[in-house]
């Protein structure tokens, strides 16, 4: 895969109703342009549905930070900063009654951790064009 | 440096004003041609958050695609760098102001364009300043006023 392959765009939005709209326009043009299957599609833009409206509530500053990361073969997503806690609270935020949660579910991967300075914690979801 | 008039404008002018320490959404991505249209999409999405007329988003839109294409063609002659396009919605206006690291806004002789950018922005805005940032970023910034009170006067 060369460096032009892949396309990454940082979002920062002040929390509130410009969370959903811009985010999943943004998703939705990346994956797009990375040759997205619609069905996979659809899915990636049900994850940052989900995202857009909790990671406001576990944000560290009332600036909701995403990184959308598209490439040949998926795209991610990486929320941060995200406050102590903050992380597991989103993902908890996205279980459904009788559907369970709607991130680990849909996406390839889940996994939390911590940012690259450790000051706060961040959620990374990918969600594969090709599932295995 | 500014290219609207002053004395036009009057007293509501916004050009100028100090804007606040965080923009309402901030976009940041390399500058290639495929992510104007993504820049395009998120100023749309803006659009649908903020109470704003079909017409001035129409020039939003075109305004800043201007300024991001200007940004693609002109500002990294050798390689790719970073686009950053933040709005800053306050008092009834629509600030946007596009920023990237490369070579400043000067005059080339071997230009692909027509030159017509940096004019067709300035006439869909009610305010346009060229310059730099506190971080030596070249900057575009675009002052929109919000709803049609121009088309009904």
């Amino acid at each position: 895969m060369n460096a032009t392959s892949t396309n990454e765009a940082r979002l920062e939005v002040l929390n509130g109703p410009l969370v959903g709209a811009v985010l999943s326009r943004v998703v939705g043009m990346l994956a797009a342009r990375a040759l997205c299957p619609i069905d996979r599609l659809d899915d990636a833009l049900l994850i940052t549905d989900a995202i857009a409206a909790h990671a406001g509530e576990y944000t560290v500053n009332g600036t909701v930070g995403i990184t959308v990361t598209a490439d040949e073969e998926a795209i991610s997503l990486v929320v941060s900063p995200l406050r102590a806690q903050g992380a597991d609270g989103l993902l908890r935020a996205s279980e459904l009654p009788g559907v369970g949660n709607v991130l680990e579910r849909v996406a390839d991967e889940v996994a939390t951790g911590r940012t690259d300075d450790g000051a706060a914690e961040l959620l990374r979801v990918r969600i594969a064009f090709h599932p295995a | 440096m500014a290219l609207d008039d002053p004395e036009e404008r009057g007293p509501a002018r916004a050009a100028g004003q100090e804007l606040p320490d965080r923009p309402n959404l901030s976009l940041t991505l390399p500058a290639r041609a495929e992510n104007v249209a993504v820049v395009r999409h998120a100023i749309g999405g803006l659009g649908d958050a903020i109470d704003i007329s079909d017409q001035v988003l129409s020039d939003v839109k075109l305004a800043v695609t201007e300024a991001c294409t200007n940004a693609v063609v002109h500002a990294y002659p050798d390689g790719d760098g970073p686009l950053q396009v933040a709005a800053y919605v306050r008092e009834e206006r629509l600030t946007i102001v596009v920023r990237d690291e490369g070579r400043g806004i000067v005059p080339r002789t071997d230009s692909p364009g027509l030159g017509l950018g940096l004019p067709l922005i300035a006439t869909l805005a009610e305010a346009l300043e060229l310059g730099t940032d506190g971080e030596e970023r070249t900057e575009v910034r675009m002052t929109f006023r919000l709803g049609d009170e121009e088309l009904a006067a």
